[in-house]
C-alpha cells in the first residue's frame, strides 16, 4: 500500500511541472489590447507594453471584427462607472461586447491574456463579473496580488488550470509580460 | 503576619493606614480630574477619512472644542484626501456656540482676483489648468475660525496635518480608485505624478503618500498664521507658479483675501429649526426645498423611494428649487439676493401649487420656470399681490452649465455626452490609446474631449459636536477632483473659476467676487436644543442629498445610520435625467418613466449622490451618534471620557 502511494506521489510530482509547462502559452504579436469594464487600467497596460516595445493596438471598444490580423487578445478587466459613462455604454452592453469578443477570439484560436492591474479598486460586485468572464477565457492571468487577496482569481484559475502570475505592483507586471509574450 | 513582632506589626499598620489615605487622596484627585475632563472632552466627529476623524479626536481628547477639532480635521483632510479639498481651495463653516446660543457662518470660498478679465477663460476647455484657479481661502477661513471661536493654539491643531503630510500615510481605497481614474491627468503633470504615482503608475491602496512641500507650507502657517500662506515665500511662489502657467493671481490678491462672516439662514421643517449656509452657498435652496416638502403627504411606506408618487413630488420640487437657485443665488456683496423670499413659507406654497401631482410637467427640465420670490421679501400678502402685476420678465437661457462644480460638467458629464451622442451631436469615443506617463494623451480624431469627467463626489464634508454641545458643520472643496490639477509648491489649487456662470447674471465673475456654490453645511435644532450637524460633498447633488437625509430622519423616523444608507435620487433643472440608485424597485422606476422622467439607474450605493457626514445627539440626550456615508470612505467616531467607539464608513 505504502509503495503504491509513493508511486502515485512520484507520478503526480512528475506530471505537475509538465502540466504547468503545457499550460504556459507564448503570446504572439501583434496584440489587440482592450478593456472589460472600461476602466482606465487599460492605459496602464498600454504603458507596460510600450516599455516592452511590444507591437499592439489599443481599442477600448474592440469587437469580433477588430480581431482580424491579431495573434493575441489582451484584456484588462475592471469596472469603471466613469469609464462606461465616458464611453457612453451601459454595464450590460459592455458585458455583452466582452462576451462576444472572447467567444470570437476562442473561435478564431486567438489566445487571451488577462491582466488585472487595478488591485482592490477593481474588485467587488461591479467588477467581478468582468473579472470572472475574462479570467475564465484566458490562457494566462497576470494580476497585481492585491486584487487576489481573497483568492478570487486563484479559485477561478485553479478550476480551469489557468496559469496565474501574481505580482506586487503594476510596474512589476512587466516581468511576467516579458516572459509570456513572444519576441 | 502572625510571626511578626508587635512593633513590626504596628509599623505595618501605620504604613497600611498611610497607603489607604494616599489611595483615597489619589481617588479623590482622579474623581475631580475626571469631572473636569468630562466637561472638556468627548464628542462626535464624522469625516470622510479615518485620519481626519482621528485628528478631530486627538484635539477633542486634549480638551479642544468643536471648532478646534473641526479646524484640525479640515487641515488634516486636505492632506489625506487631497483630491477633495486642501489649502489651495476653500469652503464654508457653520459654527454653533452653545454657551452663547450663537451661530455664525464663515465663507472662505475661493475668490476671484482683482483683474479676472486679464486672461481669457473657457470653463469647458480650461478647467484643468491654472487659469481656473481662484484665490484660495482655506487657510484664512480656518485660522479665523480658530482665532475667534477656538481655544487651542494654531500649531497644536495643525500638528496632525503636518504629521500626515510630512511622514506620509497609506493610500486608502477611495483615493486609490480616484488615482486610477484620474491617472491620465496626473501623469501629464510632473508635480502631481511625483506625489501620486510610483514608477509611472498610480499609487495603490496601502502605498505611502508623502507631501513634504505641503508639510513645509503647513509648518509656515503654524508658525506665522495666515501670513505663512498669504504673504512671503508661499505667496510669492504661488503667484509665480500660477502666472507662469497662464493663470491670474497677484500678491495683492492673496494679501487681500479675507473670509466673510455672516448670519446663517434660518428656517423650519415640520417643527425642527434648520440653520444653514447663506448665499452664495446653497442653504436658501435647502430651505426652499424643505418648505415645499412640508406640503408633500408622504405615502405610508418605509421610505419615499418605495413610492413613485413621493419621488415624483420631490423631483418636481428639486427641479423648481434648482431653477430658482440658478436665477437668484450669487455673492450678496455684489448683488441683492432675495433670500427672504426664497425661504418664505408663502413662496414655497405658491411654488408647490405649480406641481402636477401625476406627471413631470413641464416634461423637459430645461423648461421648468423659476419663480418670483422677491414679492415675498419682507412684505405682507397685500404687497405681494400688488407686486404680482410687476413681475420681471423671465429671461431665457438653457446653458447655465457652469453654475457649480457639478453642472460645470454638464457638457463634459458622461451622461450629458451620452445624450449628445443619442442626438447625433457628439462623436463616439471608440479607442483609448496607450500613453506613456509624462506625455500628452494622443487622441484619435473625433475622440471625446475629455475622459476624466465623472467627478461624482468632489468636495468633502465634516461634522463635529463637542461635549459642551458646540457644533460645527464644514464643507470645503477644490472644485472638481484634484481641482485645477495645478500644483505649486505642494499646494493643489482649486478650479473655482468654473463655478462662475457665463450665462446666469447672478453669478458672473467680477473682481474680488466669490462664485455660487452648492455647499450646504447645516445644523438642526429641536425645541431650541442642538440636534444634529450634517452636510455633504457631491457638487450639484449636495442640496438634494442633504434634504433627503433630513426627510429620512424627520419624516421617516430613521436613525442617522439608516438615514445615511437609504437609497437616493436626484433631479434638477439643468439635467434631463432623473438619477436613482439601483436599490429602488424596478416597479417604482417604471412608474417614474411612465410619469415622464428619463431615468438613469446608477449603482446601489453610488458616490454620485454625495458622502453625508452626520454628527448628532441621541434622541434621549444621553450621548452622541455619528454616521459616515458608506458611499465614500470615512469614519464617524463617538469620543467619550472613557471609551472611543469608531464606526467605519465603507
Amino acid at each position: 500500500m505504502l509503495k503504491k502511494l509513493l508511486l502515485l506521489a512520484i507520478v503526480i510530482a512528475s506530471l505537475a511541472p509538465l502540466s504547468a509547462f503545457a499550460a504556459e502559452t507564448k503570446f504572439q504579436q501583434p496584440i489587440l489590447l482592450t478593456t472589460a469594464g472600461q476602466s482606465v487600467d487599460v492605459k496602464l497596460a498600454g504603458v507596460l507594453l510600450d516599455r516592452l516595445k511590444v507591437t499592439f493596438t489599443s481599442n477600448a471598444a474592440a469587437t469580433a471584427a477588430d480581431l482580424k490580423g491579431f495573434k493575441t487578445l489582451m484584456v484588462v478587466p475592471g469596472y469603471s462607472s466613469k469609464g462606461l459613462g465616458s464611453a457612453g455604454v451601459s454595464r450590460e452592453a459592455e458585458l455583452t461586447r466582452v462576451r462576444s469578443l472572447l467567444a470570437a477570439a476562442k473561435a478564431a484560436g486567438i489566445p487571451v491574456l488577462a491582466v488585472h492591474l487595478g488591485g482592490k479598486a477593481r474588485r467587488g460586485v461591479q467588477s467581478d463579473d468582468f473579472n470572472k468572464l475574462v479570467a475564465e477565457a484566458a490562457a494566462t492571468v497576470i494580476i497585481v496580488d492585491q486584487g487576489d487577496e481573497d483568492g478570487f482569481f486563484t479559485q477561478v484559475c485553479a478550476g480551469s488550470m489557468i496559469p496565474l502570475k501574481p505580482v506586487k505592483n503594476m510596474a512589476e507586471a512587466m516581468k511576467p509580460l516579458e516572459e509570456v509574450i513572444a519576441k | 503576619m502572625m510571626y511578626l513582632s508587635a512593633g513590626r506589626q504596628h509599623l505595618l499598620r501605620r504604613r497600611s493606614r498611610r497607603t489607604a489615605w494616599a489611595g483615597l487622596l489619589l481617588l479623590l484627585l482622579a474623581f475631580v480630574w475626571s469631572v473636569a475632563l468630562a466637561g472638556g472632552t468627548g464628542g462626535v466627529a464624522a469625516t470622510a477619512h479615518p485620519l481626519a476623524t482621528e485628528a478631530a479626536n486627538e484635539i477633542l481628547s486634549r480638551g479642544g472644542n468643536a471648532v478646534d477639532a473641526a479646524v484640525a480635521a479640515a487641515f488634516a483632510i486636505g492632506v489625506v484626501e487631497p483630491d477633495g479639498s486642501g489649502i489651495g481651495g476653500g469652503g464654508g463653516m457653520l459654527i454653533y456656540l452653545h454657551d452663547r446660543r450663537q451661530t455664525v457662518y464663515i465663507n472662505y470660498y475661493p475668490q476671484a482676483p482683482q483683474d479676472p478679465g486679464s486672461i481669457s477663460f473657457s470653463p469647458t476647455e480650461e478647467r484643468d489648468t491654472a487659469k481656473s484657479a481662484l484665490v484660495p481661502g482655506t487657510v484664512a477661513g480656518l485660522c479665523q475660525a480658530l482665532r475667534d471661536y477656538g481655544t487651542l493654539p494654531l500649531p497644536v491643531v495643525l500638528a496632525p496635518a503636518i504629521r500626515y503630510a510630512g511622514e506620509g500615510f497609506p493610500v486608502d481605497p477611495t483615493l486609490a480608485g480616484l488615482l486610477l481614474d484620474n491617472m491620465d491627468a496626473l501623469a501629464k503633470r510632473p508635480p502631481l505624478a511625483a506625489i501620486f504615482m510610483n514608477e509611472g503608475f498610480p499609487k495603490m491602496e496601502g502605498e505611502l503618500l508623502q507631501q513634504t512641500d505641503l508639510a513645509h507650507v503647513l509648518e509656515l502657517v503654524a508658525a506665522q498664521g495666515p501670513d505663512g500662506f498669504y504673504r512671503g515665500e508661499t505667496a510669492e511662489r504661488l503667484v509665480e507658479g500660477v502666472t507662469a502657467a497662464g493663470g491670474v493671481m497677484t500678491l495683492a490678491d492673496l494679501a487681500a483675501y479675507k473670509p466673510t462672516m455672516s448670519e446663517p439662514l434660518r428656517g423650519t421643517y415640520r417643527g425642527v429649526e434648520v440653520v444653514t449656509a447663506p448665499a452664495p452657498h446653497s442653504g436658501a435652496t435647502l430651505l426652499e426645498i424643505l418648505n415645499m416638502m412640508e406640503h408633500v403627504q408622504f405615502e405610508a411606506t418605509d421610505h419615499f423611494t418605495s413610492s413613485s408618487h413621493d419621488v415624483h413630488m420631490m423631483a418636481e420640487i428639486f427641479r423648481r428649487t434648482y431653477a430658482d437657485r440658478s436665477q437668484y443665488l450669487g455673492d450678496p456683496r455684489f448683488m441683492a439676493v432675495p433670500a427672504g423670499g426664497l425661504i418664505s413659507k408663502a413662496y414655497a406654497a405658491e411654488r408647490f401649487a405649480e406641481i402636477n401631482p401625476y406627471r413631470a410637467e413641464p416634461r423637459l427640465s430645461k423648461d421648468v420656470p423659476y419663480g418670483f420670490p422677491a414679492k415675498f421679501e419682507n412684505r405682507g400678502p397685500a404687497a405681494a399681490a400688488r407686486s404680482d402685476a410687476n413681475r420681471p420678465q423671465r429671461l431665457k437661457w438653457d446653458d447655465d452649465r457652469d453654475e457649480d462644480p457639478g453642472s460645470a460638467r454638464q457638457v463634459d458629464d458622461p451622461f450629458d455626452r451620452w445624450n449628445q451622442r443619442k442626438a447625433g451631436k457628439g462623436t463616439k469615443d471608440v479607442s483609448t490609446p496607450a500613453t506613456a506617463p509624462g506625455t500628452e494623451t494622443k487622441r484619435n480624431p473625433g475622440e471625446g474631449k475629455k475622459d476624466d469627467d465623472f467627478d461624482g463626489g468632489s468636495t468633502t464634508h465634516l461634522s463635529i459636536i463637542d461635549a459642551d454641545s458646540n457644533m460645527v458643520s464644514l464643507t470645503q472643496t477644490l472644485g472638481n477632483f484634484f481641482g485645477s490639477k495645478t500644483m505649486v509648491n505642494g499646494i493643489l489649487l482649486n478650479n473655482g473659476r468654473v463655478n462662475f456662470s457665463t450665462a446666469s447674471p447672478s453669478n458672473l465673475i467680477g473682481p474680488g467676487k466669490r462664485p455660487r456654490s452648492s455647499i450646504t453645511p447645516t445644523l438642526v435644532f429641536r425645541d431650541g436644543r442642538p440636534l444634529m450637524s450634517l452636510g455633504s460633498p457631491g457638487a450639484g447633488r449636495i442640496i438634494a442629498t442633504v434634504a433627503q437625509v433630513m426627510v429620512n430622519i424627520i419624516d421617516f423616523g430613521m436613525d442617522v445610520e439608516a438615514a445615511n444608507e437609504a437609497p437616493r435620487f436626484f433631479a434638477q433643472k439643468f439635467d434631463e435625467h432623473l438619477f436613482i440608485e439601483s436599490r429602488v424597485s424596478p416597479a417604482v422606476i417604471e412608474e417614474l418613466k411612465r410619469q415622464g422622467y428619463d431615468v438613469r439607474v446608477l449603482g446601489d450605493m453610488d458616490l454620485y449622490f454625495g458622502g453625508v457626514q452626520i454628527a448628532a445627539f441621541k434622541e434621549d440626550g444621553t450621548g452622541f451618534v455619528g454616521s459616515a456615508d458608506k458611499r465614500r470612505g470615512g469614519t464617524a467616531s463617538v469620543l467619550g471620557a472613557k471609551a472611543l467607539e469608531t464606526v467605519p464608513g465603507d
